[in-house]
Order: structure tokens, then sequence, then C-alpha cells
């Protein structure tokens, strides 16, 4: 028998969890430190499946690989090369939207799409097409991306682009990491507006009043990102704020890309539960009504969680899932409504800390998570009887012709996977002409069958 | 004001991090190292992610010691000056090897302490005839007490700390700062997922600090700081007790 990964490499065993701490997997790290080192990788794999991972922010088991090796390009995260006319960047997948927004806010220039949480690898925003709150305004991460040289199974080195191995570039855009491994990228910075974010806050009560708000919003000149948040905890339906921020031109010090300490969340837990998130709800409702306006710098508004990059910690040891789905356009305020009700109706038992909406448009990706119509989170503590209540939830996202978002996820089942992607067989087609001996795999590959086994 | 910078050893995870907290806008930089394909990468990134004003690279092979002149020199005639020197070469090498393999043993030792030697006594020369400037090494706490571990490693380490003990005092009058930072377990490929380590300091930390160190005085350093203490203790284990000990 062959041994399933080389001697000579250094790796280390490792036990890992999703961000949201309900997925663990024990793995061998490979952590290289500059590219050349990852680059005889696939031909040194025999048959333990290989996965490349960022950060691991991924909340579910994106980032896991049972029994198998994880090559995390974490290090390999140099800056390559900046042209100013066209203001694209090309880099090595390591490095972070914090390093970009780092070196290229103060210069007027940012990444279109951003995570909450700024230290998130660019490797892993191209895997998951990752959107922010303008994306109905500029898309998602993927359209950023210009190109993208990829590791292969067999060991090349192929550039991927929307003219060269198109069929790679779009696989590989939201693919999870399953067609190779990302080495670089070139991305397309924009401008940017303003180092201020002036916020205006808008109540909302139900759902039509809702949507009106966010068309509303939409078509004011100068919005670029819009969010509603949603009070689940004290309201018998759905209210709460639709945000809507513009860019402003005042200036903020470039200290505010410095690097911060994590607050001690974990103390904290014990008195995170439905009561403390109650409380919180209704004061954050009491300042927006009091407070519909208000300014907040860049780092602060783009990624509100660099404040609390460890807030995960706040549910405690069972974790938390934040379920994130997308519905379509047509028939988005009766399908709203339905899953609203629903999760409005298990309140007691499955209360929903956290909600929002976002508007959202078609992704770059085969596998991208958004689609024309509206993105709605819910962030559960993991407890007795919350997966079978998610299926429920997940049938009728399916019902309404909607998906759940993979980065967040670790619990769909495979069955419901498949119905939610349509181009999920296209993709599958793509994905084992590229890794025909079926290398690229990972713990949410296994669960959803993403890698066909007689392919 | 510009700093004028020459860092050794300049494509280490280390000495990365040291760059990119040490170097601003406006600095001038010359990075030395031997794999010179990594080291205009390395250049590439510092140029975006600081805004330097000028980064230049030259090959700097430790063991080759006609060529160390020259590079201290092209250095101080490029970037205007001397200001700042750290030296971060260096490689743990094969202890087991080096049994057996004096070009093992060459390699060590020159790594770790005589071609950083020769390099810093030109550079020496340079800061105190203009009366300021700062040369920094980075060093280990393996060179405080010799161990069958690593006791080639830990005596070129040994070596070097004492060079840098003569050179500050030395160069104190002329207003040169002389810094050893004494690194323990550092999260990088040298020590990483080997059995007996601990307290693991992120290289990220390590960068920090000690461009902190370069900026506003100290002599030695000990990072992270807790090794201070525990190198007091091992430095004064008496030599019939710990000659039996494992370490």
């Amino acid at each position: 028998m062959t041994k399933p990964f080389p001697d000579e490499l250094p790796l280390q065993t490792v036990e890992r969890h999703g961000f949201g701490n309900y997925r663990h997997a024990t793995q061998a790290l490979y952590r290289p430190e500059r590219l050349q080192d990852i680059l005889a990788l696939p031909q040194q794999m025999a048959s333990a499946p290989l996965l490349a991972c960022g950060l691991g922010n991924s909340y579910g088991d994106a980032a896991l690989n049972s029994g198998g090796v994880l090559a995390s390009t974490e290090r390999v995260n140099r800056m390559l090369s900046f042209d100013p006319e066209r203001s694209v960047l090309r880099a090595e997948a390591g490095v972070t939207v914090l390093d970009v927004m780092r070196a290229f806010a103060p210069r007027g220039l940012t990444l279109p799409a951003t995570p909450g949480l700024s230290k998130i690898t660019l490797g892993g925003c191209a895997a998951f097409d990752i959107h922010s709150k303008n994306h109905w305004q500029v898309g998602g991460f993927g359209e950023s991306v210009l190109s993208m040289q990829m590791l292969l199974a067999d060991g090349s080195r192929v550039e991927c682009s929307r003219q060269h191995n198109v069929d790679l570039f779009h696989a590989t855009l939201g693919g999870m990491g399953m067609t190779g491994i990302i080495l670089e990228l070139e991305v397309a910075l924009h401008p940017l507006p303003g180092q201020t974010a002036a916020n205006r806050s808008l109540p909302f009560e139900g759902v039509a009043a809702l949507l009106e708000r966010i068309a509303e919003v939409q078509a004011q000149p100068g919005t670029t990102h819009l969010v509603a948040w949603l009070d689940l905890l004290n309201q018998r339906q759905a209210s709460g704020y639709v945000i809507a921020s513009t860019l402003e031109d005042t200036p903020q010090d470039a200290a505010i890309w410095g690097d911060r300490k994590a607050p001690p969340l974990g103390l904290i837990a014990p008195f995170f539960n439905r009561w403390s998130n109650k409380a919180f709800n209704l004061a954050f409702s009491m300042k927006h009504r009091s407070q519909p306006s208000s300014k907040t710098d860049l780092r602060s508004f783009l990624f509100p969680w660099d404040a609390l990059p460890n807030w995960n910690l706040l549910y405690g040891r069972k974790g938390f899932v934040e379920y994130q789905c997308c519905l379509p356009f047509e028939g988005a305020q009766e399908s709203l409504a339905r899953i609203l009700d629903y999760v409005l109706a298990h309140k007691q038992k499955f209360p929903a800390y956290f909600a929002a909406i976002k508007r959202v448009r078609d992704g770059a990706g085969m596998l991208s998570f958004p689609i024309n119509g509206f993105s709605a989170l819910f962030d559960f503590p993991v407890s007795e009887g919350l997966w079978a209540f998610l299926d429920q939830l997940d049938e009728i996202v399916i019902a309404a012709g909607g998906r759940v978002y993979l980065a967040k996820d670790g619990r769909v089942s495979a069955q419901a996977y498949h119905r939610m992607y349509p181009r999920i067989d296209e993709w599958q087609r793509v994905r084992s002409t590229y890794d025909p001996r079926n290398l690229f795999a990972s713990d949410m590959a296994r669960r959803l069958n993403l890698v066909n086994k007689d392919g | 004001m510009a700093k004028r910078i020459l860092l050794l050893g300049a494509t280490s995870t280390i000495m990365r991090q040291v760059a990119l907290n040490l170097v601003g806008k406006d600095d001038l930089v010359c990075l030395a190292a031997r794999n010179t394909e990594e080291l205009a990468l390395i250049a590439a990134d510092l140029r975006l992610r600081t805004g330097a004003a000028l980064v230049t690279t030259h090959k700097f092979d430790t063991s080759d010691f006609a060529t160390h002149q020259e590079l201290v020199e092209t250095a101080q005639r490029e970037l205007g000056g001397l200001d700042i020197v750290v030296a971060g070469t260096g490689a743990l090498g094969d202890q087991m090897k080096a049994r057996q393999s004096l070009a093992t043993i060459k390699d060590i030792i020159d790594s770790n302490y005589v071609g950083i030697a020769t390099t810093l006594s030109i550079a020496a020369n340079i800061m105190e005839q203009q009366g300021s400037g700062c040369l920094c090494v980075l060093s280990s706490v393996a060179g405080d007490r010799g161990r069958q571990s690593n006791y080639l490693y830990g005596s070129a380490k040994s070596g070097m700390n004492g060079f840098m003990q003569g050179l500050r005092n030395r160069l104190a009058p002329a207003g040169v700062r002389v810094i050893t930072i004494k690194l323990g377990f550092i999260d990088t490929k040298m020590v990483a997922g080997k059995s007996g380590t601990f307290l693991m300091a992120s290289p990220e930390a390590a960068g920090a600090h000690i461009a902190k160190r370069v900026r506003q005085g100290a002599d030695v350093v000990y990072f992270p700081f807790f090794w201070r203490y525990i190198m007091l203790i091992i430095r004064n284990i008496p030599e019939f007790i710990f000659k039996r000990m494992k370490l």
C-alpha cells in the first residue's frame, strides 16, 4: 500500500473547527512559507484527500478535511504587482482583505466586495465568491477577479480567466477549492468614494414595508450599501430598520487599519442568551429610532466584525449556525414572509439572535451563492432539535427556488443541496476534467457529494 | 525622517515581518538574501505594502566572504547612507548530520555567525565614522547554553552574542546602538511541528516587537519576554547536573 502522504512534508496533526464551532475535524496541516514550497504538493500526494485553505474562517466544514491534508496558504501572501493605470493588483492567494485595504485604502482604492471580517484571504474570497452589502450595485468578489493562477491535480500551473480556461475560471469562483489550489489572483480595485460612511436608518414593519424601503433606498442616488436588520425576538411580525449608507469624502487616519486585540468574549458567553439578546435588540432599535443618521469610519463600516473577530465564542461550546439563504426576486415578498413566519413561529425553541436581509444580484461563478433577489441570514444557537428545524427551513427555501450559502454551512443534506444549485451537474463535469483522480476534497465535499466518486 | 535600512537574510519569514513593521513610506531599503528569486517577490511585496521610496535587492551568501564588503558599500551608496542594519540569516541545520559532515558544520557556523560578523564589521566601521546608526542581529536563546540537541547552532549563536557584546562596548561612545535579539520558539518552519516546542509566538508578533526595539533603544532583548527567565534558570544549572540532562 502506498502511504497516504509523503514523509518529507513537515506536517502537523491539528484539530480544527469551523467558525460556528459545531463541526470539528482532525487532519494533517501543511503550511508552506513560500509559493515554491506548494508546487510539488499534488504530485507528492498519493491518495489522501487534499484541501487548500486560507485562515479557516468558514463557518461549517468547508475548511475541514478529516484524515486528509490541509494546505494552508496563509503565508503564501506576497503582493506581486500593481498596475496603477487599470488599478489591477496581482497577489498570492494568502494575501488578506485587510492587507489590501491597509495598502490601498489610503491611496483611494478598495476591493469592491468585502467580507464582514477583514482577515480573510483573497483565495478564500474567490473560493466562495463572497458578497457584501453593495452586491446589488457592484456584484460579488468574483466580478472583480480578472484571472487566477491555479495549481491543478496533475501538478500543472494554469492561468484561467474570462478568456482562457473559461470553464475552470467559472468553476473555481464559488467552487469551494475543489478545482485546484488558487496560487495567485488578479483583482480590479475600485475607486473609493470616501473614507467615512454616512448611514440612515429607516424603520419598517412587515415584509411588504421592508421591500418597499429597500426599493426606495436603492433608487436614491449615492446609496452604495444597504442592509435590513430585523428583530425576531421581541416582535410578533418581522420588523426592524433598513440601513442605507453612502461613502463620504471625509478622510480617516490610516491608523484605523492597524492590528487590533480581540476582547475576551469567552468570559461573557455565560450571559449571552435569549434575554440578553432581547435586551440588546431593544436597545439597538431604540438607538436607531432616536438617532436615524450616523457616521462610521470605513473600517468599522466595511468590517463590523473586526472589533469582535472572535464573536463566535459568545455562543459557547455548542456553537451556532448562521443560516443564510438566497431567494429569487420574483415572489420574494411571499417567500420571505413564509420564511420569517416559520422562524418567528419557532422563536421560543429556536430563537434567531441576529437576523439581516440584503439585496443581491446574480453571482459570477457556476456555484456562486447569490441570485437576483434577497439574501436572508439568521443566527441560531445550537440546541436540541435544531437540525430538524433547519431541514424544514431548507424545504421552504427550495420550494421558493432559493439556496443556502456554503461559506456558512456545515449541515445541509446532499439531497437538498443538489436541488438548490441547478448548475451542480455542469460544475461536476468541469471539475472532473481538471481533477480526474479526485485529489481535492473536504468534509463539506464528502457531505454534499460534490466530488463524483465514479468520475 | 526617511530611514536607510539594510536587511540581511530578508527572505526569512521573521525578517519579512521585521521589514513590514519597520519600513515606512519614504524609507530607503536594501534587501539581501541568498534566494534571489524569492527576494524579488519579497521586494515587490514590500514596495506595494509600505510605499517605500526605494527598495533594492542584492544576493547575499553568508559563506561567500569576498562579496560582503562590496555588498555593504553598494547598499550605503544606493541608499545614500546607512541608519539601520538588521541581520536575520541563519538556519538550525541538521545536528545529527553535522556529526559526520564537516561541510554541514561550516554551513551552520557561517550562516549563523561568521558571515554576519564579517558583514556587520564593515557596517560598524561606517556607522562609527558617521557617529550614528543601529545594528541588530536576530540571535537565539540557544546561544545561552550549549545543549546536545543543537550545540552547533547554539555555539554559533553564542559566538554571535559575544561579538555583539564587544561591538556594543566599542560603539557605545560613538552613539551607535547594537541590539541582540534572543528569540525563543517562533512559529515558523524551523520549529513548527517539532516535538518539545511550547508557547510559540507568531512571526508577526516577533516582527512587530523587533521593529519596536530597533526604533527605540535596547541592548539585549528576549522575545517572547519570559525566555529571559527560562534561560536564567537554564544558565544556572550546575554543569555536573546539566551534562546528564537530555535537552
